[in-house]
């Protein structure tokens, strides 16, 4: 009997899950659990008897148990790294580029001889032979420059650091996505949300808005704006490409919403959506506390991919010479000049930087959205 | 408040520096268990001895461990029982308690890599297939005696030899009975034991039937897979045939039919089919029952113990239901937090129940032609199995708890012939027979 | 406003809860035009009423509308017919936003303690969130209120920050006891709490919950397939299949003096942990009848054992068979009765082949109308109108037939 109450220590005692194996723990014959025993009424504050051994187990938190899923993915690994060091690279790098986004090189060292290739035709006992000429021409800026210890990747063909407008470009392309995905985003949740939770008309005609809207062709809509804007005299200023980008925006909403409005109504018939309307919660706290929570890493896996749609779309209109002034650097506009094939056949410095740029980033973005798609999986066990 | 609250997280999630050492020592011991597993194993290293010739099933010190990002969960740790060839054994446990992973274990089909097999033997008697020297399996062929009492063999048109059937409609090969311990056997040899010496019936008979194929098809796949030589119309006849033997009112019809098409009572007796196909010896049955109502329940039940009668193998039925057990099982074993507390015959258990749990667990579970006003119950919660201490894991939710089970994990203590019990309370024979009076 | 001087005339019930010729229909089909041709009677004309303080059991199997039922009297889905009255009100009549004040009164705790709570709210919030909404509780008042809820069902205090996924099933479902709790109800509807459960903490939900009804003074509507558990804890039992309601008494009643023959398989099913009581099982054939379409008759007679003649044509009435006992079953039936269930069943039928045939006879007068009216020009058409003169000709011969036999049935 003396070695029972010896073991009996206060019911408040926790054994601590990291030291001592043999710690005495509570209760061993405490009177609650005796009385227990005789079938009595069972107090439920002794659960504190059973916990020692649930307590011992240490779980980990959600956050961590995402982050422990991200990091074991390699490839999602790198794309993060690689999108860390291309932000580093847009925003902090031009701080220590001694050129300016529009500087132009006139010191007269560096100038070269730039030859001018140019392609004519002639006519010999009713044979045409076609030909080139070179003709030297001596600027006074250092246009077209080649690598050196002062242009990392030369200059293109204004006589701009293209090392330097790589940065710059960053700048652009990647806020742009950002802000692009962010609206989207915003749109989406807000009209996916409301379409899913009200369902009957109202979805209806929100989801008969989304068809609608994805049916139009991008870029066809894209060139016609683009024109447009230029006859409005548009053509040099950056409002240019802002505008286009809220198209964008204003059709890109689609694919969210849907994903929304499709999470929304499967979450809306789980239980627990049940037991808020059986406690008479307001519509606003079911919608905002209760079921858009869950959607949030959908939405971020879908934001991270939509990123790198985003900026091959700013690529393209760059390409196609629709969205920002030729001298406001994004890299879509810096591979614009692979449409011309003297630059793309003797310049590959001025595009084949951008290039990877552009693959570098859409790649990060596609293998980070993967690995959080798999973080967040709660059925993923591996 | 909030320093409390920021402390009261700290105790209970791991740390990064925790999980960092949990993460090392996982990845370490998994490439180690992987490993070990893709080497060519050769067959006189699984091929062992029975301790009991009488049984089919031993498991011996049995530790499967899941390695987990919160740390090694020991989900078997250390369980000992045979199944008795011709036999129901019932094991008894609360969720958790490994008693799933215990079957998984005898199949194979712990997830892998965080699951892993770690130490201890399965063994199980098996029919494998004699192979020759360049491991191809050896064929019977059919064969008559002649007038002058020299055996000839049997020759087709093309004057090959002709495999004699067997009576399943498959090819005959040599056979031998070996014995084998599945915890070392390679995946290959493995595959030629599931599904055609061991089958498994699973808990979710909705999500166990592939949902695009119709049942026929799913019947005839496995009976291809496992008969060889057995001719199309053979196995679609074989399908039939097993249909009906499950107490399918109109065998044809549900042959043609896709799972969707069927409650879920059916479709249960469809998987008991599929696990019937091969005459195998030994069925596992996961909660066969558990996801039915209580009255396409008794027909299941009723339709194992009938089947039983009729295929003479063994069934291992693992339920968190006592009432099943009492009236399926032979003999039982109770597990609790990854290890057998107590064993022994249905009657051993239930008329004489030994450990505080077993006891307690049948005091807790109210029966219709019982009226109490309260329910006895065991205080606490069902541990999770992760750094288990040293003492007896009832310890904590114990009343009858004494001074010794503090120390180390009890022993197993044979109280009868048949019945053992790993707790304190039995060490001397004293409180045993106290038992048996009281 | 009808319906309003209707409640105004209606006394209300003594009961606490009163639930009256309750139907729940769902739309399984709809044609072309979205008008519904197809329902699942998952609650057909149940009836029951509990007192307060009291406990009522419903016993079924899955699929016999006893969640629906529960969901239903909560008004999680709308009534199709039928009225519920709780604490002296018609609830079933109020307006949604009337009846969303009286919400907190009628708490539910649901099967699944694993879908049914939120997974990204702290505990507290879980508890405590619509206590604030309700105003039960002021801010400054709101920590201790919500952890008082928790130490009465047996939640630690600090338990208050951390997530529904760190815990097991049993401190799940006592979660979400303490979030019906927190509201103050009189009414807790528990549908299936413990069968998620493992039994030795079975053990533990169900004696708090008695525990809770003793001090709080709590009124339950117990559903769970567990009869054991429906025993153990009810004062009255219900038991349903196939969305009625098959028999309902006091529970000495039931179990000791079963008169429906489902029932009795029911009680017969239970496994029970003894060795030596092997049972004289009555082991069901069959599975349960799709409840989009239910035989004819009474709804049990394709399982039934002692099933009669009457059973297949006339739906039992649902009556009182000893005081305060109700079953619906032929077995109980005087040869008055029967006669009378068979005749109204064959008129009944009667009624709708008649009018079937009308419908029938309407759409076929209106298409040869139109065809005369068009003026046969080719020999396709003639032949068609042929065809159709045909079948009119038919449909005659059937209801003068029918008639014919409903005079036989009469003299």
């Amino acid at each position: 009997m003396e070695e029972k109450e010896n073991i009996a220590v206060t019911p408040d005692s926790v054994l601590s899950p990291v030291d001592g194996e043999k710690t005495p723990v509570d209760g061993a014959l405490s009177p609650e659990t005796e009385q227990s025993a005789n079938g009595g009424k069972q107090n439920f504050n002794d659960n504190l008897h059973g916990e020692n051994l649930t307590e011992r187990a240490k779980a980990l938190s959600p956050a961590a148990t995402v982050a422990k899923r991200f990091f074991r993915s390699k490839l999602s690994v790198i794309g993060l790294v690689t999108l860390i060091l291309l932000f580093l690279f847009a925003f902090i790098g031009p701080l220590f580029s001694p050129w300016g986004e529009t500087e132009v090189d006139k010191n007269p060292e560096n100038i070269a001889v730039v030859y001018d290739m140019r392609a004519f035709t002639y006519t010999v006992d009713g044979q045409t032979y076609s030909s080139v000429s070179e003709t030297e021409r001596f600027p006074d800026t250092n246009i077209l420059g080649g690598i050196s210890g002062e242009h990392w990747m030369g200059t293109d063909n204004s006589g701009y650091d293209i090392f330097t407008r790589l940065m710059y470009g960053g700048r652009v392309s990647l806020t742009i996505g950002f802000v692009v995905v962010f609206l989207e985003t915003l749109i989406g949740v807000v009209l996916g949300g409301i379409a899913g939770y009200f369902g009957k008309w109202v979805d209806g005609v929100i989801m008969r808005i989304v068809d609608l809207l994805s049916c139009i062709p991008t870029i066809p809509l894209m060139l016609i704006l683009g024109a447009a804007l230029d006859g409005l005299g548009m053509g040099n200023s950056i409002m240019k490409l802002y505008i286009i980008m809220a198209v964008l925006c204003l059709i890109g909403w689609v694919g969210t919403a849907r994903l929304v409005r499709g999470q929304i109504l499967s979450l809306r018939e789980q239980e627990f959506m049940l037991a808020a309307k059986c406690s008479g919660l307001s519509t606003g706290k079911k919608i905002f506390k209760h079921l858009l929570p869950n959607v949030i890493p959908q939405l971020i896996v879908s934001m991270t991919l939509g990123l790198g749609s985003v900026i091959l779309m700013e690529a393209t209109l760059g390409f196609l010479g629709i969205g920002a002034p030729l001298s406001t650097a994004t890299w879509g506009n810096m591979i614009n000049c692979s449409s011309q094939s003297r630059f793309r056949q003797y310049y590959p410095n001025m595009w084949i930087g951008s290039g990877i740029c552009i693959t570098l980033a859409i790649l990060a973005f596609n293998f980070v959205g993967d690995g959080l798609r798999d973080a967040f999986d709660p059925k993923m066990k591996r | 408040m909030s320093d409390n609250r920021s402390q009261e997280r700290k105790k209970h999630y791991i740390s990064h520096k925790e999980s960092r050492e949990i993460a090392k020592e996982n990845s370490q011991k998994i490439r180690y268990f992987e490993k070990r597993k893709k080497r060519r194993v050769k067959p006189e290293e699984y091929v062992t001895e029975m301790k009991d010739d009488k049984n089919l099933v031993e498991f011996d010190d049995l530790h499967t461990f899941f390695f987990s990002d919160a740390g090694t969960v020991k989900a078997v740790n250390g369980v000992t029982f045979s199944v008795p060839a011709g036999s129901t054994v019932g094991v008894v446990g609360e969720s958790g308690c490994g008693k799933s992973v215990t079957s998984l274990s005898l199949m194979q089909l712990v997830q892998a890599p965080s699951g892993q097999i770690v130490s201890g033997s399965i063994r199980f008697r098996a029919d494998m297939f004699k192979l020759d020297s360049r491991g191809r399996k050896i064929p019977v062929y059919e064969s008559e005696v002649d007038e002058n009492g020299v055996e000839k063999f049997k020759l087709d048109a093309r004057g090959r030899k002709i495999i004699k059937k067997n009576e399943l409609g498959g090819n005959t090969y040599e056979m031998v009975t070996e014995v084998v311990d599945i915890a070392k056997m390679p995946t290959e040899a493995m595959r030629t034991i599931r599904g055609r010496e061991i089958s498994m019936i699973f808990q979710e008979p909705m999500t166990s039937l592939n949902p695009v194929f119709t049942i026929g098809n799913q019947l005839d796949e496995v009976g291809k897979l496992h008969i060889q030589g057995i001719s199309k119309a053979r196995v679609k006849e074989r399908s039939i045939e097993m249909l009906k033997l499950v107490g399918i009112a109109d065998p044809e019809g549900v042959y043609k039919k896709y799972p969707h098409e069927l409650s879920g009572g059916m479709r249960q007796r469809v998987m008991i089919a599929i696990a019937l196909l091969c005459n195998p010896k030994l069925i596992v049955a996961d909660e066969p029952t558990t996801a039915l109502d209580v009255t396409i329940q008794a027909q299941i039940l009723d339709l194992l113990r009938e089947i039983k009668g009729k295929i003479n193998g063994s069934i291992m039925l693992i339920t968190h239901d006592l009432g099943v057990v009492a009236e399926m099982a032979d003999y039982v074993v109770v597990m609790y937090a990854g290890k057998v507390i107590e064993m022994g015959t249905a009657e051993d258990i239930f008329d004489r129940p030994l450990h505080p749990y077993t006891i307690g667990l049948q005091k807790s579970k109210p029966t219709v032609d019982q009226t109490a006003d309260s329910l006895y119950c065991i205080p606490g919660f069902v541990p999770n199995p992760i750094n288990m201490p040293n003492y007896c894991y009832f310890r904590d939710r114990c009343e009858r708890c004494k001074a010794e089970c503090s120390g180390d994990y009890p022993e197993f203590i044979q109280v009868t012939p048949t019945h053992k019990v790993a707790c304190y309370l039995y060490k001397d024979g004293e409180s045993a027979k106290e038992e048996k009076n009281g | 406003m009808a319906d309003l001087t209707q409640n105004e005339v209606q006394t209300p019930p003594d009961a606490y809860l009163k639930v009256e010729n309750l139907c729940k229909h769902f739309v399984v089909g709809k044609d072309f035009f979205g008008r519904p041709n197809a329902w699942l009677k998952a609650v057909d004309n149940v009836s029951f009423s509990v007192q307060k303080g009291k406990t009522l059991g419903i016993v079924g199997e899955s699929g016999c509308g006893k969640t629906t039922m529960g969901r239903t009297i909560l008004r999680l889905y709308d009534v199709t017919s039928g009225d519920v009255w709780f604490n002296g009100e018609k609830i079933s009549a109020l307006k949604n936003k009337e009846f969303d004040k009286r919400r907190p009164n009628m708490q539910m705790i649901f099967q699944d303690p694993y879908a049914s709570l939120s997974p990204r709210l702290t505990v507290g919030e879980i508890i405590g969130e619509a206590a604030r909404q309700h105003k039960l509780v002021d801010k400054s008042g709101y920590y201790d209120y919500v952890v008082d809820v928790m130490k009465m069902c047996g939640l630690q205090p600090h338990y208050f920050e951390r997530y529904p996924h760190e815990f097991s099933g049993g401190q799940r479902q006592r979660i979400c006891i303490a979030r019906a709790l927190a509201l103050k109800p009189g009414l807790v509807i528990c549908d299936e709490p413990v069968s998620a459960l493992d039994v030795s903490i079975q053990a533990q939900i169900i004696n708090m919950l008695i525990d809770l009804r003793k001090t709080l003074g709590l009124t339950y509507l117990f559903i769970s397939h567990d009869l054991s558990v429906v025993k153990h804890i009810s004062d009255e039992v219900g038991v349903m299949y196939l969305g009625t309601m098959v028999e309902y008494g006091k529970k000495e009643d039931i179990f000791n003096n079963t008169l429906h023959p489902y029932t009795k398989a029911l009680f017969s099913a239970v496994p029970v942990p003894n060795v030596h009581v092997k049972m004289n099982r009555v082991i069901l054939q069959g599975d349960i009848p799709s409840p989009v379409n239910p035989p004819k008759g009474c709804k049990f007679h394709t399982r039934c054992s002692e099933c009669m003649d009457i059973c297949t044509k006339a739906v039992p009435e649902y009556r009182e068979i000893e005081p305060g006992h109700f079953c619906a079953c032929h077995l109980f039936n005087t040869e008055e009765d029967s006669l009378r269930l068979l005749n109204e069943a064959k008129e009944r039928e009667e009624r709708e082949r008649e009018e079937e045939a009308a419908k029938l006879k309407n759409r076929l007068k209106a298409k040869i109308s139109s065809l005369k009216d068009k003026k046969p020009s080719s020999d396709a058409a003639a032949e068609e109108k042929a065809d159709n003169g045909d079948i009119a000709e038919k449909v005659n011969a059937d209801v003068g037939e029918s008639a014919q036999n409903n005079k036989e049935d009469k003299s």
